[in-house]
């Protein structure tokens, strides 16, 4: 063990802090820069649209299972959306396995806000007939590898995944109630807002840190994820606590995910035509 | 701004009680603590805060348990929690009556029933939500027909001292310069909030005193 990790262990905050008085954090980074992501869509053949995403060493994945469903009664011309977010025990050891945790949760929640908020889907574009059948679509985020920043990949493995749907045709005969299903996946689900999330974590009032780590969020009070659409609209944002900050902070935050919108979209995009001109 | 209704001590049992009604929306809060916590739960340089949040009308689901989330990091950063150590404080939080202000409501319930506690808190803090009609106008405290109507709801809590933001949350879109100004206009707000805090409590000592 050299000396370094001797003192990590011995006085974690004073190692974390010594880094930040150089504006540097432990891996390297400067406060302002984020890690470097990858994408990969298509990774899971079973379902109708798929993402693997990594963020540094956060490795979320997500699956888009279609399934036809009864429009519930009061939408009879909406289909269904439900986003899942799973933290198993493998992905770190802060979390247990058994019931959703506070975090998956908060994680799930977060990413339906995002949904509604952005208005980036038709629902009654999902509606295949009225009243008698829909799509329902289940969007299973599980996180593979949990090192920081949770929200962010699992918001952009959603989104990647999402324009990575292809859905089969569908027809549905009115008199002898009888559906058929094609059997090619064709059909894109379209999307009318591409939202990207920036999360920051709060170290003091003068310091934070853009793309938290694991180690960044638990040396941090509190993270604040910041969500903008295309046109540097605000669509939600997210703080739940932790240090004050002030006005012109916000502000600061908004032009920092402004930034992160161009990139990421960017990102997604070369991974769809990477998997079109593979497959 | 809706009216605000408040009374402090309403349940006799519980270490710190309050009532609190926004508009049409009324959640009870109680808080017990500090005291006695389980084993797994506890902390040897803090105090475990326990949040428990339920509807008026059906179960607690996802949204319901965000809430919470969001309600339980609000008031761990308030509260002293290293006084403590190896205790518990529970916060139970039951809405009465439903009008779109669950949270609002809830986060200024919580911080009388805190302080009715005599729970130290580094500062109290107080929750106001706006909602952006279809007409561009900014309504304070809407209700829920107004949020259905609306594009975007925000929720801000401000902490008492210098009205700083101590959580954030948004639905729906809107831009920079709009949010600012919900900003601006929700922590004027606080300001009266703070007020009826401070009135309520002066009330229930003056009362004690007599």
């Amino acid at each position: 063990m050299t000396s370094m990790e001797i003192w990590k262990i011995f006085e974690p905050d004073n190692y974390y802090k010594s880094f930040l008085e150089q504006n540097k954090r432990p891996d390297g980074r400067g406060l302002v820069d984020t890690r470097p992501i990858t994408i990969k869509v298509g990774t899971v053949n079973t379902a109708e649209g798929s993402a693997t995403v990594r963020i540094g060493h956060t490795a979320v994945m997500c699956g888009v299972k279609a399934e036809l469903a009864k429009p519930a009664l009061r939408k009879p011309n909406e289909g269904f959306i439900v986003p899942n977010v799973e933290l198993y025990p493998c992905c770190s050891p802060k979390f247990k396995a058994g019931p959703p945790g506070e975090k998956a949760m908060e994680a799930s929640q977060f990413i339906k806000n995002v949904i509604i908020s952005s208005k980036m889907l038709n629902l009654e574009e999902l509606c295949i007939k009225s009243n008698k059948l829909a799509w329902c679509l289940y969007c299973d985020v599980v996180c593979l590898n949990y090192d920081g920043n949770l929200l962010d990949a699992a918001l952009v493995s959603f989104m990647a995944a999402l324009q990575n749907v292809k859905l089969p045709e569908v027809t549905y005969d009115e008199e002898t109630e009888r559906i058929h299903v094609g059997l090619d996946r064709s059909i894109p689900v379209i999307l009318k807002a591409k939202p990207v999330s920036t999360t920051f974590t709060l170290w003091s009032e003068e310091i934070q840190l853009i793309d938290p780590t694991a180690e960044d969020e638990d040396q941090g009070s509190g993270e604040v994820t910041v969500v903008l659409l295309e046109d540097g609209k605000m669509c939600t944002i997210n703080k739940s606590g932790g240090q004050l900050i002030t006005h012109e902070t916000l502000d600061l935050f908004v032009r920092h995910g402004k930034e992160q919108i161009k990139k990421i979209n960017d990102c997604i995009e070369r991974a769809l035509i990477e998997q079109m001109d593979a497959s | 701004m809706s009216q605000h209704l408040c009374e402090i001590g309403y349940l006799s049992r519980s270490d710190g009680s309050s009532l609190y009604c926004i508009g049409g929306t009324v959640v009870l809060a109680s808080v017990n603590g500090p005291g006695d916590v389980k084993a797994s739960n506890r902390h040897y340089n803090r105090t475990q805060l326990d949040v428990c949040y339920s509807p008026s009308t059906g179960q607690s689901m996802i949204g319901e348990r965000a809430l919470e989330s969001v309600i339980s990091k609000t008031i761990e950063q308030a509260i002293i929690v290293h006084l403590h150590p190896r205790t518990a404080i529970n916060v139970t939080l039951q809405e009465m009556q439903s009008d779109g202000l669950a949270l609002s409501t809830s986060i200024n319930a919580a911080c009388l029933a805190l302080l009715d506690a005599g729970v130290q808190m580094k500062s109290t803090f107080s929750a106001v939500t706006c909602c952006i009609a279809s007409s561009g106008a900014i309504i304070l405290e809407p209700t829920e027909a107004e949020i259905k109507e609306s594009s975007a709801v925000v929720t801000f809590v401000f902490d008492g001292l210098e009205y700083n933001v101590l959580s954030a949350y948004q639905d729906g879109s809107l831009d920079s310069d709009t949010f600012n100004l919900c900003l601006i206009k929700c922590q004027l707000a606080a300001k009266d909030i703070t007020a009826i805090f401070r009135k309520t409590i002066e009330d229930k000592h003056k009362f004690d005193k007599s």
